[in-house]
Formats: C-alpha cells, sequence, structure tokens
C-alpha cells in the first residue's frame, strides 16, 4: 500500500490537496465556467483518488450549506420572483447554460445549484408560506426544499425535495413553472400540490389547471392538461393520471392547517404519514394491525392523540416510550 | 433541455451498470454514511496516533481505501468497515515505519477499542442541523464569512462581492475557498460544541 515510497507525503498531503479542491469548487461555483474549466477538473480529479475524495467531501460540506438560506425568515426576504433587479445577470445565466450542458455530459446535477436562485428549506415538523407580491402563494409542508428565480419573465420553482401548496394568480405575460423530478408544471391559474417522494412525483390539481410536461424530450412535446380532480403520478418513464374527488384532495391537503385526515387510511399508513412530521415516531410493530382502517382528523401536533384513538377503536396496545409510540396487539 | 431540471440523477430502481453509476453510488454513499463519522474518526486516529500532523493525511487514506472498496460494492456496515480501515492502516503505519515511534507502538494494544460505540455522529434532525450550519458558519473568520455569506446564501456573484466588501475579485475567491475548506472540517471533523483550534 502507499505510503512507504518517496511520493506518498506529496500524494497524501491532505491539506495541499484539500485546498486545491476547495479552489475547484470556489471557481465551478463563482467564476465563468467553461467545458475546458470542466475538462480540467475531470482530469485532475482522475489524477489520484485522493484527489477525488477530497474534492466529494469538501462538495458535500458545501453542499449542505444550501441549507443555510433557511436560516432566514422568508417573510424577511425580498421576493425573488417580485424585485425590480433581475436575480440571474446575463453574465451568470450564459454561465448557467454552459454549466448545464456540461453538467448533462458529466451526470453532475449540482452545477445548476445555487445560480442565483433563493433557497427554501423547511425542517421535518415545520411549515412555511411564501407569499408574492402578486398575491400568489406557496406553502411548503415538512421537509421540503424548494429554490425560486425569475428569469426571461418566467416565474421558475424547483421542488428539491418534499410537497407544497401552490395557489398561483395566473399571467399569462409571466408563465408560473415548477420543476421537479425531471417534469415541468406549468400554470394556467390554478391551486394544486406537487409532492416528491421515492422517486414518484405526485402532482393533484384542486381548482384551475396546470400543464404537465415529461421528462424526454420525445414525450415533452405532448403535455397533459391537468385539470381540477386530476391526480398525476409520474416517474421517469410513465405518467398515470386518476380522478379524485376534490373534496378528498382538500381533505389531504389539512396539513395546511395542521391536521392530518384519514378515511378508511390503513394504520401503517396513517403511522407513515404522521412520522414525515417528525413528532414522536410511531410504530406498528405488528404486521396484523398494520392492515386496520382508520377514519378522522387528528392534529399533526399531538401524535399521542392519533396513538389513543387507535387503542380505543381497535383494542390494540400503545407503549410511550419517550421518542417514540409502539402500537402492538 | 430545459434549465434547471435536475440533471444525471440516477434512478435507483435501475441495477448499476457502468462506472459512472458506481461512482455516484459511492459518492452518495461517502456522502450519507461515512462523513457523518468524521468526528469519530477523528478521535480515533487521535487518540491511537500521537504525531498530530498525520491525521490529515490518514484520514484522507482511510477515505481513499473506504471510497475504492465502495466502487466495487457498498459496504453494509458502514461504521465497522471505516473503523476496521483504520485501524488495519495504523497497523500498516506501524508495520512500514522503518523506525517505530515509540508513541505509536505503545498504544498499539489500544487499537482494539470497541467501534460498535454510539458517537456523536448519529444522524442530526433538521433543526439541529440548521442549528450546526449556524454555528460553522459562525466557526469562519469574519471575511472568510462575509464572502459566504454574500456569495451562498444571498447568490451574490464575484464582482458584486467585491464591490460589496470593497476587496479585489481575487482576495474574494481567496476568501471563498477557504470558507469551502473550513466547512468541511468544521461539519464533519469536529464534534458538535467543541472547538479543536481555538
Amino acid at each position: 500500500m502507499s505510503g512507504t515510497d518517496a511520493t506518498a507525503p506529496q500524494e497524501f498531503d491532505a491539506h495541499g490537496i484539500g485546498m486545491q479542491a476547495a479552489a475547484w469548487i470556489q471557481r465551478r461555483d463563482f467564476d465563468h465556467w467553461t467545458q475546458a474549466d470542466e475538462a480540467a477538473l475531470d482530469a485532475w480529479l482522475n489524477e489520484s483518488p485522493a484527489h477525488r475524495i477530497a474534492f466529494v467531501r469538501l462538495d458535500f460540506g458545501w453542499q449542505r450549506t444550501t441549507r443555510l438560506a433557511a436560516l432566514k425568515r422568508p417573510d424577511s426576504m425580498a421576493d425573488p420572483l417580485e424585485s425590480g433587479k433581475p436575480l440571474l445577470s446575463t453574465t451568470i445565466r450564459a454561465v448557467a447554460a454552459v454549466l448545464v450542458a456540461v453538467g448533462v455530459a458529466t451526470g453532475g446535477y449540482w452545477f445548476v445549484r445555487n445560480m442565483g436562485r433563493t433557497t427554501y428549506v423547511t425542517p421535518v415538523g415545520a411549515r412555511e408560506t411564501l407569499t408574492l407580491k402578486d398575491g400568489s402563494q406557496i406553502e411548503l409542508n415538512t421537509d421540503t426544499v424548494l429554490q425560486m428565480a425569475s428569469r426571461d419573465g418566467r416565474r421558475e420553482v424547483w421542488l428539491e425535495k418534499g410537497e407544497a401548496f401552490f395557489q398561483i394568480v395566473h399571467n399569462p405575460a409571466r408563465p408560473f413553472i415548477v420543476f421537479a423530478d425531471n417534469h415541468r408544471i406549468v400554470d394556467v391559474g390554478t391551486k394544486f400540490v406537487v409532492r416528491r417522494n421515492a422517486g414518484k412525483l405526485r402532482v393533484a390539481v384542486i381548482e384551475g389547471g396546470v400543464e404537465l410536461y415529461g421528462s424526454d424530450t420525445a414525450a415533452s412535446s405532448a403535455a397533459k392538461t391537468l385539470t381540477a380532480g386530476d391526480v398525476a403520478v409520474a416517474d421517469a418513464s410513465s405518467i398515470s393520471v386518476l380522478k379524485t374527488p376534490v373534496r378528498a384532495l382538500n381533505e389531504a391537503l389539512g396539513w395546511r392547517r395542521g391536521v392530518l385526515v384519514f378515511h378508511r387510511t390503513s394504520l401503517s399508513e396513517a403511522a407513515a404519514q404522521i412520522n414525515r412530521y417528525g413528532g414522536k415516531k410511531l410504530i406498528v410493530a405488528d404486521p396484523r394491525i398494520g392492515h386496520l382502517m382508520i377514519g378522522g382528523t387528528f392534529q399533526i401536533s399531538n401524535v399521542m392523540a392519533f396513538a389513543e384513538a387507535a387503542q380505543d377503536s381497535f383494542g390494540v396496545h400503545i407503549e410511550d416510550r419517550g421518542d417514540e409510540i409502539v402500537i402492538s396487539r | 433541455m430545459v434549465e434547471g431540471f435536475e440533471i444525471g440523477r440516477m434512478n435507483t430502481d435501475e441495477p448499476p451498470s457502468d462506472a459512472a453509476s458506481a461512482v455516484s453510488r459511492a459518492k452518495e454513499w461517502f456522502g450519507r454514511e461515512v462523513l457523518p463519522l468524521e468526528a469519530s474518526l477523528m478521535q480515533y486516529l487521535e487518540h491511537n496516533w500521537r504525531n498530530a500532523s498525520d491525521i490529515a493525511d490518514l484520514r484522507q487514506e482511510v477515505y481513499i481505501r473506504v471510497y475504492t472498496a465502495a466502487l466495487k460494492a457498498t459496504p453494509e456496515h458502514t461504521r465497522q468497515f471505516v473503523f476496521t480501515t483504520a485501524r488495519n492502516l495504523l497497523i500498516d503505519r506501524v508495520r512500514h515505519e522503518q523506525v517505530i515511534p515509540i508513541e505509536a507502538a505503545a498504544d498499539m494494544e489500544a487499537l482494539d477499542i470497541a467501534v460498535e460505540a454510539p458517537g456523536p455522529d448519529r444522524i442530526v434532525g433538521a433543526r439541529d442541523e440548521l442549528r450546526r450550519l449556524q454555528a460553522a458558519l459562525d466557526r469562519l473568520t469574519p471575511r472568510c464569512r462575509e464572502a459566504v455569506v454574500l456569495g451562498r446564501i444571498q447568490g451574490l456573484s464575484k464582482p458584486e462581492i467585491a464591490a460589496r466588501m470593497g476587496i479585489a475579485e481575487i482576495s474574494v475567491g481567496q476568501y471563498l475557498t477557504e470558507g469551502i475548506y473550513a466547512l468541511a472540517d468544521i461539519l464533519y471533523g469536529e464534534p458538535p460544541n467543541v472547538r479543536r483550534r481555538p
């Protein structure tokens, strides 16, 4: 193994390599970045595993800082979609375009991050409402990451993670577009909710309509128009649309009021939904009771009340262990 | 291609088929499971290797070994794998040194410390994460912090940061580079609430 020959001290000068890696990241994120730069970075990364690992380590730490934006209260922020000054200067926009092209080539999806976008993050258990100057509102559910930018007169939002409810004042001159999981959702005057979970994208329209564009260019020519009551579930290769009563969709939006509404929902599914919000963790210890159907409206903040309702309805045993509540027979 | 699409994200339903997916799988594993162990790993190395100036290089080599292994197959028990790798590395180093440093040799038995003990590297919740990020930011030097806040949180460009801070763009680049380097050390290398370099 290395570490014994003459070149070893050079090879494992972790500090020197780390500073080089940091300089690469800094240039990538803040300088005019060309394909030649990308090729040079690739060459450097391939020179030695020490280079690659130093770069990967620093980049992970650096990417975590996108969450720092959440430390600022959204209401203290300038509305990024409505500020007079364009968020992306022409230069940066040009750089962004280059980076996208490069990103395709290398599979590095983080390249387009942070290019004049504002990031909003809700921690587990939190929710947040962003109000734009035209009265449009975006509500972020638990554990959600969303970025916004204004570009060429278009209002653009990226749902990176989690779930958001959109209530958008339609403006034909300023299209409102949500990007999520390689799909595009274009508002045509509407209320809708978008959720990303486990590789699937779910779009439900409560009022008005949206157009949903698929990921690959061939399919994207044919947009799917979704109207009130439509629930589209999309993955990388397919989109399916189901008609659902709007009443049920509104109930599913109970989180906006801090409640979850269940109708003949299995105990295990209900527990999974409650656990998204990071309170006491519900554990259904016995698969035989996981299929029991439960209904009702429950405060997200009061997990114990849910467990007690299950106890009262089914005679199951509940045990409060502090951080978690175990439901068993 | 529309700008803003997430590009090159792996579809995790598909089996990894080529070198590129092995790299992104290994990177993802490394970020998710190995980096959170860094504070524990550093403590382990510091405890078992007296020459403090070697620690960063030893950590680097542990990372290279586990990352290289993960390119072939993702290890199942990350914590055990990382610490076994560290232990083997230290043993290799001691054996290969022409003159064994007395302090290092004296501690050879200590290399068998248990690795199952839970460390301070448990996955933190989102609130903890935000607190930790804020604390990390506060630990940067003032100019460094200013450059990072303007560039990373306010999303300003380098010329804009330079104008705001009243310094040359090249200095902005240096502050940002230092910030990127220091943040990883603060976020991963040190146990929360412990200051290693006062």
